[in-house]
């Protein structure tokens, strides 16, 4: 039982501050180095991160709390923010199996696709239904521009982050936990 | 071993389904009752909102120290440009004045009130940009603590910015006009036509523009330039504040209502100080 609630909290320290560094980032810092008027999406790279190298259950604690911080501060949909990245979360923890060594690769294109579904889903759910046809032009203007500007800051996150997944795990004789949704 | 099966075993799937039942009652209740976070909003205010200041404190001062590093000819350029600008404001301020002399006299005479009267405002910093490119919305570093309340107003120089949606102690979330959901009920300055506001995204990536909409311009004196304000009979904005400029209109397809494009007199781009309106539009209900 030591052991567990030391994972916890220990868990729950490193999510708590690397969404609370990435939160003040990524509404802060970022959107003075904006390019072309987009900033990168910082929480969705925690997120992912987190995910995939301790599992679905970790993404989905790490997505929840990062969603419900842009729900308070974005005001409308209350919950559709915590909605979409607890899924995405849970996502990335069932990529978890595709995971070997310090491969960073995968994880970066992880980081991207992730902001890329996330995209897809922010218009379907709140432009599309309300009328705003041309995917394409969203597409091109703000899904793709988003996630290749996250996938290149995920490039400098990906080593504190793996630090920190490491911190995590190193209780355990296996690396990370490998159970699925 | 042992510690393996010491582990949690609730299974991922059971998390998933709790935290998607949590979050569809969560959006339920934001669309049922307005709640936008109650407990949580008090918490932000007091473990963001201090960060996001010394932030942008320090963002701000690299950004002035910038600006500090302007060579001198350009300086001298610059001032050149503000002296010309000042000559010309003056020339226009004094007429102004003897036009306005004369407007309260006859307002005297015929003892009427100004209709816009000088609102009375509170400055206020813009702290941390929207939390994603999808929607236009920023936070600022005033909150109820500052009299700042949900719907009050808040302008830029002389042009709407957009409206506070969520007021905090010390901080408050301010939704943009060029914002994808955000509509206003407008009038076009000349002619007191009546038309709706509503920002878009996509004009606003093309062309740095907004939508004018469902304006009836029968007598078609509404042209590209004419100044749109927002219009008496809106339920949230109040009257009289620029919005911006006429661009380009073409008649509806039901031929009764034009639309098309304006120009808005803010630049978004590089808000760094709003005015609040320490005022709420009174409807009567």
């Amino acid at each position: 039982m030591n052991a567990l609630s030391k994972l916890i909290v220990k868990a729950f320290i490193s999510i708590i501050i690397s969404l609370y560094v990435g939160f003040i980032l990524q509404t802060g810092v970022f959107p003075r180095l904006a390019l072309a008027g987009i900033t990168p999406n910082i929480l969705i790279v925690i997120t992912s991160m987190f995910g995939f190298r301790l599992g679905a259950r970790y993404g989905m604690a790490t997505g929840f709390i990062a969603g419900l911080m842009l729900d308070i501060y974005s005001g409308a949909y209350f919950g559709m923010y915590a909605l979409i990245y607890t899924y995405i979360g849970g996502l990335n923890g069932m990529m978890a199996r595709l995971y070997f060594g310090d491969d960073i690769k995968l994880p970066l294109f992880l980081a991207g696709g992730s902001d890329f579904l996330y995209g897809m889903i922010v218009y379907v759910s709140m432009f599309l239904m309300r009328g705003e046809s041309e995917p394409g032009f969203y597409i091109r203007n703000v899904i793709m521009p988003e996630a290749v500007y996250t996938t290149v800051v995920a490039v400098f996150l990906y080593y504190p982050l793996t630090r920190l997944c490491r911190w995590v795990d190193n209780n355990d004789e296996r690396p990370r936990s490998r159970e699925l949704v | 071993m042992n510690r393996r099966n010491s582990r949690i075993n609730i299974p991922g799937s059971f998390i998933l389904i709790v935290l998607t039942i949590f979050c569809i009652v969560l959006l339920f209740i934001n669309y049922a009752t307005g709640f936008t976070g109650g407990p949580l909003v008090t918490a932000a205010n007091y473990l963001f909102v201090p960060m996001q200041r010394g932030v942008d404190y320090i963002g701000s001062s690299i950004s002035a120290s910038n600006e500090e590093a302007k060579t001198r000819s350009e300086l001298i350029e610059e001032n050149e440009q503000l002296k010309a600008t000042v000559d010309e404001l003056t020339n226009r301020l004094t007429s102004i004045q003897l036009a306005q002399t004369e407007l309260d006299e006859l307002l005297t005479l015929y003892e009427l009130d100004s209709t816009y009267k000088e609102y009375k405002t509170t400055g206020a910093h813009v702290i941390a940009k929207g939390t994603s490119n999808w929607f236009s919305t920023f936070t600022i570093d005033k909150g109820k603590a500052d009299g700042i309340k949900k719907n009050m107003n808040v302008i830029a120089g002389s042009g709407l910015v957009g409206i506070i949606t969520m007021a905090g102690q010390h901080y408050s979330t301010v939704r943009a006009v060029i914002d994808d959901t955000n509509n206003v009920s407008a009038m076009i300055l000349d002619t007191d036509d009546n038309c709706i506001v509503s920002g878009s995204l996509k004009l606003m990536t093309e062309s740095g523009m907004i939508e004018l909409a469902a304006l009836e311009d029968s007598e078609n004196k509404v042209a590209t330039g004419d100044a749109v304000v927002t219009s008496n009979i809106s339920d949230k904005y109040l009257p009289g504040i620029l919005i911006g400029y006429v661009n380009e209109l073409e008649t509806d397809s039901s031929g009764l209502t034009k639309s098309g494009t304006m120009t808005p007199v803010v630049d978004f781009k590089h808000l760094k100080d709003v005015l609040v309106i320490l005022e709420t539009k009174k409807t009567g209900d």
